[in-house]
């Protein structure tokens, strides 16, 4: 529902005189808590006091405002509420023998006490069958959303400091190893079918499909799940699966930022309510098992830091490692061990080389159309960088890529356009848009998208002309 | 053959029947029609769904002229198609069918799209208009009984009846020498004189006399012990037109000839002559008394010119003439079909007038965005020329000019579909690539025709050229960098942003919040509106707001108030009454006006004070 809206009925009929003087209060709107509730809604939407709210919540609630983000619109509703206020343990056979009011009406009050003063959250009426109950919505608000801190904080320990943090590659390097051996490391379980192969054009292949960004991290989350087997509660099914609430709670941490189970686990509670799992510790445990996490003993303490890669500009960046240890260099490109090979930087080289196998040892290339493709970005390929500065074949593949990139494009798709009469050009720049339907190419020619076609002859028609088609024989 | 014309007298008390359909026209408009549609029949009764009538009834000419009638139109209509495929010209294809539901919806039957047998259109196209029409004319003399017979079937613009279907295989017909019989027919027709109305019993006469066998022979080969009735074995008259069992025709009885051949050439001239426009019939106006099948109805015929001509073989050829009004007139006694393509290509019937016993006449609007259509769609078409080479007279001066500026037109708008488009320097395109260069654009741009070759060309010479297919809503934007016309991250190509303009309008605007007293909230806000102060009401939050011009009323109205409520204000303080109040505010209404209504009953008690 539009937030205009939902705003309007939340102070028309969804909040108490009290509520919303609490909300006033809570954000520290300038107009005072006693101002007319018409003002007061004027002000919910901004960004007023929402920083200053947000930090006085509890981590509970802030999980579950990251959680209610991840919602859908039908599913923002109060039994939703009960990942925040779950109710007493081994009172799950007395609920489902209640009714709808009975068994959310507690929910409901506690909501209305806490969270719904803190002014964060709408919360409105929808006209559906029902009771009134089961007719409130919640939503988050999109203006609030990037001021919503960070569900943990971490303690920072630097690469250095972190040397002697431990990451298990085994899961994932078996899986690697099937570049040489397609029979290697699979499992007899069915559901582990994607395979990593070796294209004859040099490419990796995941599954029939060329190595993405992400295909390996989503592949040890998803065995990571396997393995933790949690099982959902047979009637709540809105709640994230707890390797991937913790996959959303950490990746947006830097690998020199680490954290505790204790950190973890009010989240979880919250966020993966309704799964039945061990622990916090127990998620973090197979998520390292599987390759996703780091783990660092310190002050007695086990903290964990995350191991996938973080995207930016489409590039995976990658731990600092010593490269000079991971390949070795000759004449005919870089060799890299399978044994040793950080499995992230996989597809870095997919981005940009073809792979031969020998044995165990991989042989990186230089591809020349797959380094023009993406020879504007490859200054931030710090791995590519590396390479241009030790391995002659990409030095050499990079200059004469260098020398021509840019200069000579070939476009196919497009429709191009010689409009020789000089009121259907005017029609077309004024009709159509410049750059995304149109470019002019010189005079009277034209470049079109293909999308534009319908339009375009529609425009010809109405000029009482027609269009001339040309195409190859 | 001699044949007494009809008198006046005679003629005037009979009803006669023009059909005023061109069946040539129909046969191409039909085919034209297929061969870009394939059409649908239902299995069960092999009729044309309603939305491929509709469309066809829009091509075709219409039998009754200007009276529409369905019945006739659609019997007319399935003939035209049931002959295309007797001329090969369509088949019925199991392929064709647009989706894997029609093949559900034909339950099985999977032979139920008519197509255009693509052969043999254009052998068809390629005969002259006269062999087009004599194909047609051969091809309904030689149709075989079994598909089509006069005596067993009605003819599509018929008003005779037919003997039971049963008989096709079940009587002497199956013998009788259908395509002889219309030939014979056909031919002394051509020998009579055109124009006049004479008797069909005349002509029957005539033949009894001079052909007897010309339709079932002397002597038949039904089974003896069938032949009791003589030649005539099996057929049967009836005293109502329901098809049960009637009385044998004897060949003894005299009058044996007429009641069988004379059906025969009754319904023959519902056939062929009139199907094809070579005759006018007369029919018997009175109702009809006698056994059926129903005969002596058609009394009379008139032979037009065509059908002289077209068995004699002496058509005169079509008349062009392109009026300086940009009207063609075209006038033929065949449908000319070759000159009728260029034309539509060229512009809109107008006119399509089918002659009786003369040539059809047909006019057509030359239109410039037709012509402009023509003329881009085929590069070779020279519209002056053709027009003038089919033209009997020279083409108009300003028809001339007005023709050569649309086919100036028609290169206005040239899209190239399928090409590469290559932006580089000249020194960076390789020799190799010039091969398939098809049109240079500029220096640095050129158009391509196998781009994927070029593509290879331009790797293999150590090149890096950057392949960019522009799929999905618009052209792609190129990465920074890159040199070129198109879009860019970096030099991103937007239209100038035209910024949306709005007017502000300014005013001071007084607010009243009423707390504690709903009933105060009703009265303040009644006597307001009583006193024309245009008023914004909020009734969840008891304000009314009203721009501050209109303050000055606000003092008559307290003072009003002030007998039934204490009132206390807070917050700007009241505005002082001012002598000289704006000539266009309303003064406040007096006490007996409906806004009093709104009040409680002054109290009995003296006036509180006001604070």
């Amino acid at each position: 529902m539009d937030e205009n809206i939902a705003l309007d009925r939340m102070f028309a009929d969804a909040l108490t005189d009290a509520e919303v003087k609490a909300i006033a209060r809570n954000r520290g709107f300038a107009i005072g808590k006693d101002a007319p509730r018409e003002q007061i809604k004027n002000f919910f939407l901004t960004q007023q006091g929402v920083k200053e709210s947000m930090a006085a919540l509890s981590v509970e609630e802030r999980a579950f405002l990251h959680l209610l983000r991840t919602q859908k619109e039908n599913d923002r509703t109060v039994p939703l509420l009960e990942c925040l206020y779950p109710p007493p343990p081994d009172s799950t056979l007395i609920l489902s023998g209640l009714s709808f009011n009975e068994r959310y009406a507690r929910v409901m009050k506690e909501f209305r006490a806490h969270l719904l003063r803190s002014g964060l959250v709408l919360f409105y009426g929808i006209n559906m069958y029902g009771s009134r109950l089961a007719n409130f919505q919640f939503d988050f608000p999109k203006a609030f959303e990037p001021l919503l801190p960070p569900l943990i904080t971490p303690r920072e320990i630097n690469a250095e400091d972190a040397r002697d943090q431990r990451v298990n590659d085994d899961r994932l390097r078996k899986k690697i190893m099937q570049l040489v051996d397609p029979m290697h490391g699979l499992s007899s379980s069915k559901e582990d079918s994607i395979g990593l192969s070796l294209h004859s054009s040099g490419s990796l292949y995941w599954g029939g499909k060329p190595l993405a960004n992400g295909d390996l991290l989503e592949w040890q989350l998803n065995q990571a799940e396997k393995a933790l087997a949690a099982r959902p509660a047979h009637d709540f099914s809105n709640s994230l699966r707890p390797i991937y609430a913790l996959f959303y709670v950490t990746n947006r941490l830097r690998p020199e930022q680490w954290f505790l189970a204790e950190q973890l686990e009010p989240i979880l509670r919250v966020m993966c309510f309704g799964f039945q799992y061990q622990s916090a510790a127990r998620v973090l445990e197979e998520a390292w098992e599987w390759g996703v996490l780091s783990r660092l003993q310190r002050d007695g303490k086990t903290y964990y830091s995350p191991r996938f890669a973080v995207i930016q500009n489409d590039l995976p960046i990658w731990l600092p490692l010593p490269l000079e240890k991971v390949f070795e260099i000759n004449a005919s490109g870089a060799w890299a061990d399978l044994n040793t090979l950080p499995p992230v930087l996989l597809y870095n080289f997919n981005l940009w080389g073809k792979m031969k196998t020998e044995k165990t040892r991989l042989l990186i290339e230089p591809d020349l159309e797959k380094l023009t493709a993406v020879y504007n970005i490859w200054s931030h390929d710090a791995l590519l960088k590396w390479l241009n500065d030790h391995a002659p074949t990409f030095t050499a593949a990079l200059r004469q890529v260098g020398q021509s990139w840019g200069k000579v494009n070939l476009h196919e798709g497009c429709l191009v356009a010689h409009i020789t009469h000089a009121g259907l050009r005017t029609q077309l720049q004024n009709e159509f848009r410049l750059g995304v339907d149109y470019v002019p190419l010189a005079e009277d020619w034209f470049a079109i998208a293909s999308a534009a076609r319908v339009n375009l002859e529609r425009m010809v028609a109405k000029s009482k002309l027609a269009v001339k088609w040309v195409r190859p024989e | 053959m001699n044949l007494t014309p009809l008198t006046p007298e005679e003629l005037s008390a009979l009803e006669v029947a023009t059909n005023h359909a061109d069946f040539h026209h129909d046969l191409l408009a039909y085919l034209d029609y297929v061969s870009v549609n394939s059409i649908y029949r239902k299995s069960r009764d092999e009729t044309f769904s309603k939305m491929v009538l509709k469309d066809l009834f829009r091509l075709f000419t219409s039998p009754l002229g200007s009276s529409e009638n369905k019945n006739v139109n659609e019997a007319w209509l399935y003939f035209v198609a049931f002959l295309a495929e007797q001329l090969k010209l369509t088949d019925s294809d199991a392929d064709s069918g647009d989706s894997d539901l029609n093949i559900f919806w034909s339950m099985g039957n999977s032979e139920n799209y008519v197509v255009i047998n693509r052969q043999n259109y254009a052998a068809f196209l390629q005969k002259s208009p006269e062999d087009q029409e004599a194909a047609i004319r051969e091809e309904l003399i030689k149709i075989d009984y079994k598909n089509y017979a006069e005596l067993l079937d009605t003819s599509p613009l018929g008003r005779l009846d037919s003997f039971p279907d049963w008989l096709r295989v079940a009587s002497v017909l199956k013998e009788a020498d259908w395509s002889g019989a219309r030939q014979k027919l056909l031919a002394s027709l051509a020998q009579l004189p055109s124009g006049v109305w004479l008797p069909v019993s005349g002509l029957l006469q005539a033949f009894k006399q001079e052909q007897p066998y010309f339709f079932l022979p002397k002597n038949v080969h039904l089974a003896s012990k069938r032949l009791k009735a003589g030649r005539y074995a099996g057929l049967l008259e009836n005293l109502t037109q329901y098809n049960e069992r009637g009385k044998e025709i004897n060949e003894a009885d005299p009058d044996a000839f007429e009641r069988v051949e004379g059906r025969f050439m009754e319904r023959f001239f519902e056939f062929i002559p009139f199907l094809l426009r070579y005759v006018e019939l007369a029919y018997d106006s009175k109702p009809y008394h006698g056994l059926y099948p129903m005969r002596g109805v058609l009394r009379a015929f008139r032979i037009s010119d065509r059908l002289i001509h077209q068995l004699k073989k002496t058509i005169p050829p079509a008349q062009m003439t392109v009026q300086p009004n940009f009207e063609v007139v075209v006038v033929a006694e065949v449908y000319p079909a070759k000159i009728m393509r260029l034309l539509e290509s060229l512009g809109n019937v107008m006119h399509y007038t089918t002659g009786q016993s003369g040539p059809s006449v047909i006019t057509v609007l030359l239109k410039r965005e037709k012509v402009v259509a023509a003329v881009a769609a085929d590069d070779e078409l020279d519209v002056i020329a053709a027009l003038a080479g089919l033209s009997n007279q020279k083409l108009a001066q300003n028809v001339v000019a007005e023709l050569r500026e649309w086919t100036a037109l028609s290169s206005a708008f040239t899209l190239y579909e399928g090409f590469g488009l290559l932006e580089a320097p000249p020194e960076m395109v390789v020799d190799g690539a010039s091969k398939d260069l098809r049109v240079r654009i500029s220096p640095q741009m050129g158009l391509y025709a196998r781009p994927e070759r070029v593509y290879s060309l331009l790797k293999k010479n150590g090149l890096a050229p950057l392949r960019i297919t522009h799929e999905g809503a618009g052209l792609q934007e190129l990465p920074a960098g890159v040199t070129t016309v198109f879009s860019t991250e970096d030099r991103p190509l937007r239209p100038p942003v035209k910024l949306p303009s709005f007017t502000l309008q300014r005013e001071e605007v007084i607010a009243l919040r009423v707390s504690d007293s709903k009933q105060a909230f009703a009265a303040l806000k009644a006597a307001l509106l009583e006193a024309g102060c245009p008023l914004e009401i909020d009734e969840a939050s008891s304000t009314l707001r009203y721009p501050r011009r209109y303050d000055t009323l606000l003092n008559a109205v307290m003072a009003k108030l002030a007998d039934y409520f204490q009132v206390k204000v807070t917050g700007l303080p009241l505005a002082e009454a001012s002598t000289a109040q704006a000539s266009d505010l309303p003064s406040a209404a007096p006490e007996s006006t409906p806004a009093a209504a709104a009040l409680p009953v002054k109290p009995k008690r003296g006036r509180p004070k006001s604070a």
